[in-house]
């Protein structure tokens, strides 16, 4: 390795390296902090905290190093130092389990970022769930209607990123065809939107071409809070025998599917939130949510569940700081509803669902790091406190 | 007028005004009615179910009259000086006198301007009473309803003002009306069989009706079930349970009735509307309406209380038969036990004499720094320090023993916390260096702490042991994380302060000669840099994996956890700086005074922002002095800078 080299794996591990990316950091997350005031959490974290850059302002596209990028130089830089700068004495021992804590807080970061799924439940007493549903990820499912019975449904999905590439600016007037070889139709979605609310046409409205039997999408701007946008679209449906054009609006909120009926089988499509399999079901047979005596403030939420899997039942308690834990997934009690609700009142309760394989890292980076800025403070205070008796005596 | 005539009249006057004084006591009541301090004791005592606990009824007192006053004594110009338990005594048994206190704080004229009520303004900031303020209340509560509707965080602080003046006169009317139910019993005009059920006036009282609820229920009964003539004495019946039911009505905060299931029933406590409703309510059982009869037997003690509150001997009498009736009933479920102690603890004032021992500890510690020769100086500076730590230490660990919970749940509770481990940091410190710095720090940071727990108690003016909400319930992770996380910033604010003295120290040439001195408060500073470094660390990461457990995810980039980061990250910046030779030991000060401004952001600062999970510990109104602590402090690190050129510039000229 030449000079230049050595130079630049120098400049990797060095500390004004990590000092400049730890000041950087911290730039980041104060920006991003204040913005929560006026900006969504889900935005904020898109922008700042999970981006590699983004541009400082809309008038000014100067690209800034978003908080994944500095993350994955600063690891960079905590291996390289630790390899070539540091010095593996016993005096540093504490420094070293401290980084290398922190290089596996930033790889268990890593992973949970890239595999967790994060979802919800939402169950009122009596009913019983073996799915859940993403917080914000939509997609376009299409069914063959189910008949009398429960036989298995196959869904054709359109996934998320094909349906958020449709939301995009660049976009805007263009419509876009799916299709299945199974399908006896192709699907042709317009005027995507992120945020949206159906609005019956009147007068002049009427003729507008985004109009379908009245009702149009009226635009809204994107809401602070991502899970409150509501997706919509306008949806063309071409049969591909006789060429025979339905058309529809699609919205998120709408309580049932759009369906139709070509060669005599009942179709189903849905505009969702996209839905994942649970290994097991749950049912929730009472939610239990007690006041503090005399006030309107919270004291417990607590769900009295039953785990059911291959049959064989078992009664589970899910209440704050006490999830449930089975099959790598945890449900952990999130919300509750309606918050008005009468004394006779059927209530609701929220899970929120979490499959992460790297749940149980951070905890073991803790100790870790734990063990070695303790370890470090140790020895420097037995040093210090050496050093204060030698300059008193 | 001449002299000798204006001499007459103010001699006259003074006269009057010296012959009136003495008719009134010093606890705000004309001297017959003066409470003495047995009487006070034993009302302390009464427990109450408030805020969703059981507190002493003079807790419940230092709240509202903190809420209305603004402080936690009222000063009235005639009544003289009023402690919280005489006060609210006061306001139930005397309402007439009560309704003109000066108790109403009304921070800027501007909302009496708003209601009407110019004429009354004499200064900015003052205190009205309730008869002050009557003119202006139909225009004062129709502002409040508007306004109310308004987000708070998007009130003018007039508009603020105006709504919890409205709510505080409410709720002052609610008090001074609790027990109207004793002073006006319904008549019993139109029913004869009631009138043979209560010969005697004094009969009728409403613990009477309710002890006879059973047999007016079955009067009722017979009368709906009989013809046409007997339909006069029914509403006559009817009228006189609706009048007493609404003399009950004004009575719902005092909810003083132990219940006589156990707490595992029944959780809510009853004040005496409520017992009506289950005297009377259609459909309740003849087991729910005995399971009232204590406490009805209550209610008429307080009816009795209202009737001899001239007669101090027999009030005394009557209300310990109160007091010790709601006890036997609260100690039978096991809700008692703690009353007297917290009783106690606001009568200790035990936080008043930390801060009383840590300003003469300070006053001390600038003696020692004046002698700096004699050697036994910083010892006796250390006394009241350590003494007023002992003090803070005592009243912590008896909230802890109240609220069955560790040291910090509440936002206040960091305010005392963070000053007793920066205190007791402050003496190791010394004691290791004994260089009369951290001393000096240790007292500074004691009084400002102190000072501060006593303002914010006042400014937010709500009960300081609140219940916590159902996510905050698990005192593992109180005692960890949220400990941690608080001697993390009270190290970080300890070394703020240490690096003020090595700023200053340099800025004004103190021990020019001594280099040694200056290497001893660089090593100090660093040092509880890196102690403040780890417990934030340690703390930010147990607040992960307790979001983890609670919420399914280790990081969210919540404002609150954002806060910690930031510290972890200042901190990491100054050790990697000065491990790479960017920062030396007036570098390290002014990043350290830095330290402080993050410190203080994160403690205060990210609860103001409003948004998060964690925005349980929203405050207001600190707004102006974190923004004034923060210019302060940028003025410090700037003065740094100035000591570097400073120090540049002389070294350029050895140089040369």
């Amino acid at each position: 390795m030449g000079n230049a080299g050595r130079a630049f794996i120098r400049f990797l591990g060095s500390n004004g390296l990590a000092t400049f990316l730890l000041i950087l950091l911290f730039l980041l997350t104060l920006l991003g902090t204040w913005e929560q005031t006026n900006t969504g959490l889900y935005e904020v974290q898109k922008k700042y905290f999970e981006s590699t850059f983004f541009p400082l302002t809309e008038e000014i596209p100067i690209p800034i190093p978003g908080v994944y990028l500095v993350l994955i130089v600063l690891s960079v830089n905590l291996m390289v130092g630790g390899v070539y700068r540091v010095k593996w004495q016993f005096s540093k021992i504490g420094v070293l389990i401290a980084h290398l804590g922190i290089a596996f807080l930033l790889i268990s970061g890593f992973f949970t970022m890239k595999l967790a799924q994060h979802g919800q439940v939402t169950l009122y007493e009596g009913e019983t769930a073996a799915e859940f549903v993403s917080h914000y990820d939509w997609e376009l499912a299409v069914y063959k209607a189910p008949g009398p019975g429960r036989a298995k449904i196959t869904e054709h999905l359109v996934s998320t990123p094909d349906l958020e590439a449709m939301g995009e600016d660049s976009f805007k007037g263009r419509s876009r065809k799916f299709t299945s070889e199974t399908l006896p139709f192709t699907l042709e979605l317009s005027d995507y939107l992120k945020n949206s609310w159906p609005k019956l046409a009147r007068g002049n409205e009427a003729e507008l071409p985004k109009v379908v039997d009245g009702v149009y999408l009226e635009e809204r701007p994107l809401d602070a809070t991502a899970e409150a946008n509501v997706r919509g679209a306008r949806l063309k449906v071409i049969e591909k025998n006789t060429g025979k054009v339905t058309e529809t609006i699609l919205w998120g909120r709408q309580r049932y599917p759009f369906t139709l009926d070509v060669d005599g089988v009942r179709y189903a499509i849905d505009l969702r939130k996209v839905r994942k399999p649970l290994p097991f079901a749950v049912r929730l047979n009472e939610f239990i949510h007690e006041r503090h005596p005399r006030t309107n403030m919270p004291k417990v939420f607590m769900s009295k569940v039953t785990k059911i899997e291959n049959d064989v039942e078992q009664g589970v308690k899910i209440s704050m700081n006490e999830p449930l834990r089975h099959k790598g997934y945890t449900l952990y009690q999130s919300s509750w509803g309606p918050p008005n609700a009468g004394p006779n009142q059927k209530l609701f309760s929220v899970f929120a669902v979490v499959k992460n394989p790297a749940d149980q890292l951070p905890m073991w980076a803790t100790l870790v790091i734990c063990i070695g800025i303790l370890w470090q403070a140790l020895y420097r205070l037995l040093h210090y406190l050496k050093a204060e008796a030698g300059r008193r005596s | 007028m001449n002299m000798s005539r204006r001499l007459i009249v103010i001699t006259a006057a003074f006269l009057l005004l010296a012959g009136a004084l003495p008719a009134f006591a010093a606890d705000g009541a004309p001297k017959e009615r003066a409470w003495d301090e047995e009487t006070v004791q034993i009302a302390s005592t009464i427990p109450i179910q408030d805020g969703g606990r059981i507190k002493p009824m003079s807790t419940f007192a230092r709240f509202r009259l903190i809420a209305m006053c603004g402080k936690s004594t009222l000063k009235d110009p005639v009544y003289g000086k009023m402690e919280p338990m005489p006060w609210l005594l006061n306001v139930l048994f005397f309402p007439e006198d009560a309704r003109k206190y000066k108790l109403f704080v009304v921070q800027d004229s501007e909302v009496l301007d708003g209601i009407g009520l110019t004429d009354i303004v004499k200064k900015k900031r003052d205190n009205y009473s309730f008869n002050d303020l009557e003119p202006g209340f139909d225009e004062l509560f129709k502002l409040a309803r508007e306004y109310s509707k308004i987000e708070p965080k998007n009130r003018t602080p007039v508009e603020e003002q105006i709504v919890n003046l409205a709510f505080n006169l409410d709720e002052f009317n609610r008090l001074a009306t609790a027990l109207d139910f004793a002073r006006h019993y319904p008549e019993l005009k139109g029913s004869p069989a009631l009138a043979a059920m209560f010969p005697r006036p004094e009969d009728h009282r409403l613990s009477g009706l309710l002890a006879k609820a059973g047999e007016i229920r079955r009067l009722t009964e017979s009368l709906t079930r009989s013809g046409e003539e007997q339909q006069a004495e029914l509403a006559a019946i009817n009228r006189v349970l609706g009048v007493a039911e609404r003399n009950l009505s004004r009575s719902t905060s005092l909810a003083i009735f132990p219940p006589s299931v156990s707490r595992e029933k029944q959780t809510e406590w009853l004040a005496p509307a409520e017992l009506f409703r289950l005297a009377f309510a259609p459909g309740s059982s003849v087991e729910e309406r005995s399971s009232v009869e204590e406490q009805i037997a209550l209610l008429g003690g307080l009816e009795e209380l209202v009737h001899v509150s001239g007669d101090q001997s027999a009030f005394k009498e009557r209300l310990t038969a109160v007091q010790s009736g709601v006890r036997k009933l609260a100690e039978k479920r096991g809700e008692y036990k703690k009353v007297e102690l917290e009783v106690s603890f606001y009568r200790g004032g035990y936080f008043t004499w930390s801060l009383v021992l840590f300003i003469l500890g300070f006053v001390l510690v600038a003696l020692c720094w004046l002698l700096p020769k004699v050697r036994f100086v910083p010892v006796v500076a250390a006394t009241p320090l350590f003494v007023g730590l002992v003090f803070l230490t005592i009243g912590i660990t008896m909230r802890c023993i109240i609220r069955g919970r560790p040291p910090v749940s509440t936002l206040y509770e960091t305010i005392l916390f963070i000053t007793a481990v920066a205190v007791l940091s402050g003496l190791l410190i010394e004691l290791m260096t004994r260089r009369r710095i951290a001393l000096g720090m240790a007292s500074i940071i004691g009084v400002a702490g102190m000072f501060l727990a006593s303002r914010y108690e006042i400014s937010q003016a709500v009960d300081t042991m609140p219940s916590l909400v159902a996510v905050l319930d698990t005192n593992f992770w109180l005692a960890t994380h949220v400990t941690t996380i608080s001697i993390g910033y009270s190290a970080g604010l300890l070394a703020a302060a240490i690096a003020h003295v090595y700023i200053f120290g340099k800025l004004f040439g103190v021990a020019r000669g001594d280099p040694q001195f200056y290497k001893s408060i660089a090593r100090m500073v660093y040092g509880t840099v890196i102690f403040c470094l780890f417990c934030s660390v340690l703390g930010t990461l147990l607040g992960g994996v307790w979001a983890n457990e609670s919420w399914g995810r280790f990081w969210g980039w919540d404002p609150k956890e954002n806060g910690a980061l930031l510290i972890c990250l200042w901190m990491l910046a100054i050790v990697h700086a000065h491990i790479g030779g960017y920062l030396k030991d007036l570098g390290v000060a002014i990043a350290t005074v830095g330290g402080g401004i993050v410190v203080a952001f994160s403690w205060w600062g990210v609860n103001l922002l409003g948004v998060g999970l964690h925005s349980y510990g929203f405050t207001q109104g600190v707004m102006r002095s974190l923004l004034g602590f923060v210019a302060l402090e940028l003025v410090v690190m700037a003065l740094g800078g100035v000591v570097w050129l400073m120090g540049k510039a002389a070294a350029d000229a050895v140089k040369q």
